[in-house]
């Protein structure tokens, strides 16, 4: 096999996943599409071809939405005005901005799962991180701008941290389990947000509603110099911490006391690490880095905190954190598609009304059919990976 | 910088309790017994392919997280939406899952081509005054806004008035109307003869609720001479009670507090204007088998599990406020003033009475009729009876 | 009925797990399988079992040609198998768990006939002496007897020829000296049994004939009354190998651990060591003999920081370390063999190298504080896979890919790649086969020449007696005999054993 093949190959399951989770989509849309479900008894292969139609103009919209035009880019190159590339950039963008938040919270998972954590409070930590990188803006907005700013995201990672290291330390002391505090955890952080919302400090001072004050006295500096181009430093921010996760887990001796107790604590004990300390840290990184997406969404995407902040981050992220492996690049090639997913399925919502519903079912698709690599190999006769059978007869053989 | 001043939310139903948006939202028929008098074409199906081929007008809403299915604002502008498309407009909408895609589903609207852009929900006020100024051609509507010509501080004449933008439409409801129909309801309703009202804060958007309540309970004295009270608010004097302190809107234990004074003082009906606090009150007022007025929407449907003790509520027909906004826009009136709905053109509205209806007597439904119809033709007006 | 291969193949990627096999066993005649690990003997067994399918060569059930494309084939031709690991549901009964998957029905909805399931289960129970108790859960049976609930599962399904895969590795002697009769008597009985071991004494004791397997082909078939240890060894391993490594007379100097009225408790709060008193000089080997359960396994972890001694006193060099973590306990110079390599000593989806430093990877060369030195951690690794005779294609090789024997090289190599005052071995060689037990054993044997203090806790009598200067025999969380090497034979350490005194 050559080396680029071998490189690709671990690729072919997802996209054969992401490529079969779009087919089964294509037939429900087809099933719920009354008009057309209508004709077959009057014109059926009309009916078939309008429905066949309607399937590929709503994917068509679905990768304009997410990629881009072409004719668009063609028109930037052509006319060279920033109005043009804005235009040809924006979808790209959105679905870089989409994914952000999506790469912190999936890391965040993903440093739980590795240390057998299951952090299912991503979304509380998100919100409450969100929330802290507020309340340290405001409280700091008189400060030179980078102060603020620096001050804002740092508020975000305690908060963040703080609601990971409640649950860690339960478990550790406890031994609380993980999975159930860190859920109920989310419903306080979510109350907890609510209240500070009505609070003078945070309202908007005209508004009767629970929503802050506006955040753009600073702001994450923008990535591309173009008006109405939200994609911010934070994705950048993103690839950076993914990298330094990928660093911490895999390089220092931290992340290997981590990736030991996750693997097995029983050993690990065995080995003189401290099972607590281990889980504790897992979950403070967890959650600060979750924090750290809330404090980059509301400084960065959205520059207003509400209670609408967060759009169910800390729960995709369990599905993306499963999606990569738990590998910092895995999780965020994961986010990648599911930002892409997320954005290019806004634009197909509104250029075609299909409700937005039926693109978490394509994701929940995507889910199934990577979760079932088996599956995907039997649909498409590829050969299964070697048998461990095979692997401890070599040892065996050559021993 | 602050242009989220110039709008000015005027909703007093706050958000719902969280877990009740997302997990209680079952598909459930549309308000169908919306009561209003202007909407004239059946409500159809889908937006349908039109027979005409003249390029027509595009009209957009743009959905907050409540999202389709609240039986509140959003499904009322979808219902607004559906009968723009049987009217024969080319629609359009988008749906949203988080704050995120507020400012990017705007802009998917225009690149559809919208023409005109409503969007629902104070959490996307903020991004469609950034849309307002960035796409000068489109025009845009928000749903239970006004434009806020005076400043933050509300006080005109200063460096900080901003002129009413061109390409937007506030929509603005005289929800005091409604509220001096529910006022004379209350009056000629209650056995204790005395109402009380309260406001999270001293906002316009709030006090005309209780302008309108107090304007309804002066004028059934006066046509009956009886000597109904309201608790709370003093029409003349613009004074009243309101929750204030550092959390006005949530505090549901404070509201419960508050109903319950109100009805040590002799109050059987309750009418909040105070967000989540008020639901404190309604929730008070059910457990003591006495009644409450809704506001903003009929939230004997948005607060279902209250349903029990609200008599009726001060009702902003979004609906009717949508169609006639993108009439209005489609016609070539693009926006620089609110649109306010009235009862005269069936934006506001006094929402059924549910399980009441067999309750309050003809006589009194009779009279109710009556004023609206003298408030419609302009014979009647709230201030007048504020005094 | 009559099992025979015939020219068995199977090829994995890179590897040739059976080449041309050929094995038979005649009705109501016990064949032992006996091999290394890695030997071809799993492999073999899951044709047999119609896992996998044979590249070539053929099965023959009384000289028929059979092909099994799945379990359930061979089920039905059957073959019962007997798994290592077993297959049992804990939370359901004895008759629940034997007749799971062929249940009888009865009644109109099919409902489960659980009388009739009972009454099958007693009679073959009876029949060949499988003493369980039909009503009670698995999870509260004692290994042994679930392996007899898996050995009625196999009759159950009428399986005239039952294969037990390693079916001592998780025995105590006495419980298999119980299943041997439970052999003896299915074969009388008129079952053909194929019994898998890398034990040499068991085939011995046990078999009608023996099959020897190496490197994936046949290195022999012998009659038992024909061969000796010596040979069967030398068959297994290609060579000459010492079963008992000899040792010269230890020389013990100072008093490395010494344990004073040591009371430790189990996780049930109930005093697994009753108030223990034992030295450990330097120099010496003491083997600690017992039936498993007897208190030993808290011993160990107290000895080792991993549980806290409820009172007396554990001192190591002087130093007292009762309560103390397990990393000061191993900083002080403690290497500890753990007694379930993989639940406890080894992180199988981790590498060769990862499990190399596990313990010792926050000291220098391997840490620089924060990061880690992944250089030195792959050049010390590499020495102690060379030094240790570790087979592994690479250190970065999952250390649970490795045969048993290797991964304990990994653990023993890991405890003397540094330098070593008292050296604590639970159960050594559990489950390895003569050359990794013979390797184990010198190396341990080297510590204590070179100055170590040495604690080996087995159930096994042939290592005790093989390895112990001193032999002391718990029995209820007590030591009740400390003997000599000279004092210590089979005769006088099985009674202490037992409890006879």
């Amino acid at each position: 096999m050559s080396g680029l093949r071998r490189r690709l190959r671990p690729l072919l399951v997802p996209v054969l996943a992401v490529l079969s989770a779009f087919v089964v989509g294509s037939l429900f849309l087809m099933l719920s599409d009354l008009k057309h479900l209508a004709m077959i008894p009057t014109d059926p292969i009309g009916a078939l071809t309008g429905a066949m139609g309607d399937v590929i103009n709503a994917y068509r919209a679905l990768l304009l939405g997410a990629f881009g035009d072409p004719a668009k880019f063609a028109l930037a190159f052509e006319q060279g005005t920033p109005k043009a590339w804005t235009t040809a950039l924006r979808p790209i963008s959105e679905t870089l901005v989409a994914a952000t938040p999506l790469m912190f919270t999936g890391l965040a998972i993903a440093v739980s799962f590795r240390t057998s954590v299951f952090n299912i409070g991503g979304d509380g930590q998100f919100v409450l991180g969100a929330l802290g990188a507020s309340i340290v803006a405001l409280a700091l907005r008189d400060l030179p701008a980078p102060i603020t700013l620096v001050g804002a995201l740092a508020g975000g990672v305690l908060f963040g941290a703080l609601w990971g290291f409640v649950p860690g330390f339960l478990k550790a002391r406890t031994g609380a389990h993980e999975v159930i505090t860190t859920i109920m955890l989310n419903y306080v952080a979510l109350q907890i947000v609510q209240l500070a919302l009505r609070t003078d400090f945070l309202r908007q001072s005209t508004n009767s509603q629970p929503i802050s004050k506006v955040l753009d006295f600073v702001r994450v500096p923008l990535l591309i110099p173009l008006p109405g181009l939200r994609l911010h430093w934070g994705f950048i921010a993103a690839l950076v911490v993914a990298a330094l996760i990928s660093w911490f887990l895999f390089k220092t001796t931290k992340g290997f006391e981590l990736r030991s107790a996750g693997q097995n604590l029983t050993a690990a004990r065995y080995a003189g690490m401290s099972a607590g300390g281990s889980i504790i840290l897992a979950m403070v990184v967890s959650g600060a880095l979750a924090g750290l997406g809330g404090a980059f969404q509301v400084m960065g995407s959205v520059t207003q905190m509400s209670n609408d902040v967060n759009s169910g981050y800390g729960w995709t992220a369990i599905a993306l954190a499963l999606l990569g492996g738990t590998r910092p690049g895995g999780v965020v090639a994961a986010a990648l598609l599911f930002g892409a997913l997320n954005n290019g399925g806004h634009g197909m919502q509104v250029a075609t009304s299909i409700p937005l519903d039926l693109l978490v079912f394509i994701q929940a698709l995507v889910i199934m059919f990577v979760a079932a690599p088996d599956l995907v190999r039997k649909i498409y006769r590829l050969r299964p990976p070697k048998p461990e059978v095979a692997a401890t007869a070599t040892e065996g053989a050559s021993a | 910088m602050q242009l989220s001043h110039r709008l000015v939310a005027l909703g007093a139903t706050a958000a719902i309790v969280l877990a009740a948006c997302s997990g209680t939202a079952a598909p459930t028929a549309a308000p169908t017994a919306a009561p209003t008098a202007a909407t004239t074409a059946a409500p159809t199906q889908a937006p349908t392919e039109a027979p005409t081929a003249a390029p027509k007008y595009k009209a957009c809403v743009a959905f907050d997280t409540g999202g389709l299915g609240d039986k509140g604002f959003n499904d009322l502008a979808k219902k607004g939406l559906d009968d723009a498309a049987a009217a024969g407009f080319d629609t359009a909408y988008s749906e949203a899952k988080g704050s995120t895609d507020y400012a990017a589903n705007i802009t998917r609207l225009v690149d559809q081509g919208c023409q005109t852009i409503i969007t629902v929900g104070f959490n996307q006020a903020q991004a469609t005054i950034d849309a307002v100024a960035a796409n000068p051609t489109v025009n845009f509507g928000q749903v239970d806004t006004a434009w806020n010509l005076c400043g933050p501080d509300y006080t005109c004449g200063n460096a900080d008035d901003t002129p009413y933008p061109a390409n937007f439409t506030g929509l603005d409801f005289q929800i005091d109307q409604a509220g001096m129909l529910a006022g004379y309801l209350v009056a000629g309703f209650s056995k204790t003869g005395v109402m009380g009202t309260y406001g999270g804060q001293q906002f316009p958007g709030v006090t005309r609720f209780m302008d309108g309540y107090a304007a309804g309970i002066a004028y059934y004295n006066k046509e009956k001479g009886t000597t109904v009270k309201l608790l709370g608010w003093d029409g003349a004097k613009q004074t009243g009670q309101f929750v204030g302190g550092d959390n006005p809107w949530g505090d549901a234990a404070k509201g419960e507090q508050i109903a319950k004074n109100f009805v040590d003082q002799g109050a059987d009906v309750v009418g909040p204007v105070a967000g989540s606090t008020g639901n404190g009150s309604i929730k008070y007022m059910l457990s003591v088998k006495k009644w409450a007025i809704g506001v903003d929407t009929d939230q004997a449907l948005s607060l279902a599990d209250y349903a029990g003790a609200i008599l009726t509520s001060a009702q902003k027909v979004i609906d009717v406020a949508v169609l006639d906004t993108i009439k209005a826009n489609a016609a070539g009136k693009t926006g620089g003033a609110d649109y306010v709905g009235t009862l005269a053109n069936g934006g506001v509205t006094l929402a059924p009475f549910h399980t009441f209806d067999s309750v309050v007597s003809a006589d009194l439904k009779a009279g109710i009729d009556a004023l609206k119809a003298k408030i419609s033709s302009g014979e009647v007006k709230v201030a007048d009876y504020l005094k | 009925m009559r099992l025979e291969l015939r020219e068995i193949t199977k090829q994995f990627p890179g590897v040739l797990a059976n080449d041309r096999i050929s094995i038979s066993a005649d009705r109501g005649k016990v064949l032992g399988l006996l091999g290394e690990n890695g030997a071809g003997k799993t492999t073999l067994m899951n044709i047999l079992s119609g896992l996998y399918r044979p590249d070539s060569g053929e099965i023959l059930i009384d000289g028929q040609a059979r092909t099994f494309t799945d379990p359930a084939d061979a089920i039905k031709a059957g073959i019962g198998m007997v798994h290592q690991h077993f297959m049992l549901v804990p939370v359901f009964d004895v008759v629940a768990s034997v007749a799971l998957g062929a249940e009888p029905v009865k009644g109109f909805l099919g409902t489960f006939d659980r009388a009739s399931a009972r009454k099958r289960v007693v009679e073959l129970s009876t029949q060949y002496g499988l003493d369980v108790d039909p009503g009670a859960r698995i999870e509260d049976l004692p290994v042994g007897v679930r392996q007899r609930v898996e050995i009625l599962k196999a009759l159950y399904r009428k399986s005239d020829i039952l294969v037990l895969d390693e079916p001592s590795a998780v025995l105590t002697p006495g419980e298999t000296e119980e299943l041997f009769e439970i052999i003896r008597g299915l074969a009388a009985g008129g079952t053909t049994v194929i019994f898998i071991t890398h034990k040499l004494n068991e085939v011995l004791e046990v078999a009608d004939t023996i099959t020897v397997l190496r490197r994936g082909r046949v290195a022999g078939t012998v009659l038992p009354r024909e061969t000796t240890r010596a040979e069967l060894a030398n068959l297994m391993v290609g060579r000459d190998v010492e079963l008992t490594v000899s040792r010269a007379p230890a020389k013990p100097r100072e008093v490395v651990l010494d344990l004073v009225d040591l009371a430790v408790r189990d996780d049930r709060g109930g005093l697994a060591v009753r108030g223990i008193n034992l030295q450990v000089h330097a120099g010496e080997i003491v083997a600690v003999a017992g039936v498993q359960g007897n208190g030993q396994t808290e011993l160990v972890e107290a000895i080792t920081g991993l549980r806290r001694v409820d009172s007396g006193s554990l001192t190591v060099g002087g130093e007292v370390v009762q309560n103390a973590t397990p990393r000061h306990v191993s900083d002080m110079g403690v290497a500890h063999i753990p007694e379930d390599r993989s639940r406890d000593g080894l992180i199988a989806n981790m590498t060769v190298a990862e499990n190399y430093i596990l313990d010792s990877y926050h000291r220098s060369p391997y840490s620089s504080g924060v990061r880690l030195n992944r250089k030195a951690i792959a050049e010390e690794a590499s020495k102690g896979v060379r030094e240790f005779d570790i087979r592994t294609p690479s250190v970065e090789t999952h250390v649970g890919a490795l045969s048993g024997g290797n991964q304990q090289k990994v653990i023993v190599a890991r405890e003397f790649s540094r330098p070593v005052k008292l050296v604590v071995a639970a159960q050594p060689t559990r489950g390895l086969d003569v050359g990794s037990i013979e390797y184990i054993h010198r190396r341990i044997i080297e510590q204590r020449d070179a100055g170590a203090a040495i604690l080996i806790v087995s159930t096994e009598l042939d290592e005790v007696l093989a390895l112990g200067d001193r032999v002391a025999v718990m029995y209820a969380g007590q030591i009740v005999g400390v003997l000599s090497s000279e004092q210590a034979t089979k005769e006088a350490v099985g009674m202490l054993m037992g409890g006879v005194h």
